[in-house]
């Protein structure tokens, strides 16, 4: 008796796959899998694992190793992508600043602890009082934000498509630039966070204005402010401040690189690799049943009332390639 | 499917053309994701429209029809709209 269960089990489960993928007189002669309920449970599973992604920072242990970013962005090479910008565009290469370095290390930090992802901080804190905090007198300065990337190439890229973000990179006023990439946790994910901070200090604009019209006129620091203001630009940061994040977080300033290849815990998936290969293998269920079910019919001359399989196809065949090419990585 | 597509040229061509355009404009509009959303809503929407419009015109469009078009347009958006989060 056991053994008649068992085998009624058995063909049970393939009636089931049969009645999910073949379209037969069960499903009215279209797969179950394509019928609009179907979706619509897709749809939860599929809302439901992009939820789990999501809820897995809840579960310190697991994310950490598991979820997060591996990323090979350095300091270096954001100054050298930069200058490189801007060399093609035929603009000075900026000059690193420890001080700026510091602003920004400070900003990235402020980010951390207080879990935010925005020029100005929840208290207010715009960027410009971390660069007067590294005593830093800036005429004129500007940030750039970043995070989730992998590449200094695709961040920078990033930068160059966005109108604002360029005009800061290829701002012809600017003379020194500052870089702080720091791993650490933002919104419950680890991550990069990379801060860049123009300057032009105020001296050197003097000299440069003392040249074109006199040495009486001189800027003060309100003019600055309100030029940073209109530009939209901010600042950096004390010094002995900076000592005490870089014990917190893993910062990496311009000189001091720390190659992510080498953290011992780097993470195996970011959370968008994830959810990206989740959804592609829905994809690719919902396709190949599309082909399946054209392929039994055509063969069967069943006639029927239903949707375009070949439409349904090339949507989601262009779905899939937007999945694949999509890139991660957001700008601020 | 080969035969549906060869007697609904011009439609499919017309499909497949606003598709490739709308994949291309999506990725070109990287790193903006609120652009790149709403060209995943105008996707979602011209698809939904392009399968009542076709069906309407052969005089086979129903209402389980009119679903399954909903049901996969929306399906397609919310897959791309989720990245974009």
């Amino acid at each position: 008796m056991r053994k008649v269960h068992k085998k009624k089990s058995g063909s049970d489960f393939v009636n089931y796959l049969s009645h999910l993928f073949t379209p037969q007189r069960s499903n009215n002669y279209r797969s179950k899998l394509l019928h609009s309920d179907s979706l619509i449970y897709l749809a939860f599973v599929s809302i439901g694992f992009f939820a789990f992604v999501q809820t897995v920072k809840f579960f310190p242990g697991l994310h950490n190793k598991v979820l997060g970013f591996s990323s090979s962005i350095t300091a270096e090479k954001v100054i050298e992508q930069t200058n490189q910008q801007r060399i093609n565009s035929g603009l000075k290469p900026l000059v690193t600043n420890q001080k700026l370095s510091a602003a920004a290390l400070a900003k990235a930090q402020d980010m951390l602890d207080d879990q935010y992802w925005a020029h100005v901080s929840p208290d207010g804190r715009q960027p410009w009082d971390f660069i007067k905090e590294a005593n830093y007198t800036y005429r004129v300065a500007g940030e750039n934000l970043a995070r989730d990337f992998q590449e200094a190439e695709s961040m920078m890229q990033a930068w160059m498509s966005s109108p604002t973000h360029k005009a800061n990179v290829l701002n012809n006023k600017y003379e020194q630039i500052g870089i702080a990439v720091v791993d650490g946790k933002l919104e419950g994910f680890e991550t990069t966070l990379v801060v860049q901070m123009f300057g032009t200090p105020q001296v050197a604009q003097v000299k440069t204005a003392s040249k074109e019209i006199s040495a009486s006129n001189e800027v003060d620091e309100n003019t600055a402010i309100d030029q940073a203001q209109k530009e939209d630009y901010k600042p950096v940061f004390a010094i002995d401040e900076s000592v005490k994040n870089q014990e917190k977080a893993k910062p990496v300033l311009a000189g001091a690189m720390v190659p992510i290849g080498n953290l011992s815990n780097s993470p195996i998936f970011t959370p968008l690799q994830l959810i990206k290969a989740f959804f592609l293998g829905v994809i690719m269920l919902i396709v190949l049943t599309l082909v399946y079910d054209s392929f039994v019919i055509g063969n069967r001359k069943t006639m029927r009332l239903v949707g375009q399989n070949f439409a349904h196809i090339f949507l989601f065949s262009c779905v899939a390639f937007l999945l694949i090419f999509f890139k991660g990585g957001m700008i601020k | 499917m080969i035969n549906e597509f060869k007697k609904h040229k011009l439609s499919y061509g017309f499909l497949i053309l606003f598709l490739t355009v709308t994949s291309f404009l999506f990725l070109a509009a990287w790193p903006d994701r609120r652009y790149q959303r709403y060209l995943i809503l105008l996707m979602s929407t011209f698809y939904f429209l392009w399968g009542v419009i076709i069906h309407f015109k052969r005089k086979d469009l129903n209402l389980k029809i009119f679903i399954e078009y909903f049901g996969v347009a929306v399906f397609a958006g919310l897959l791309l709209f989720l990245v974009t989060v």
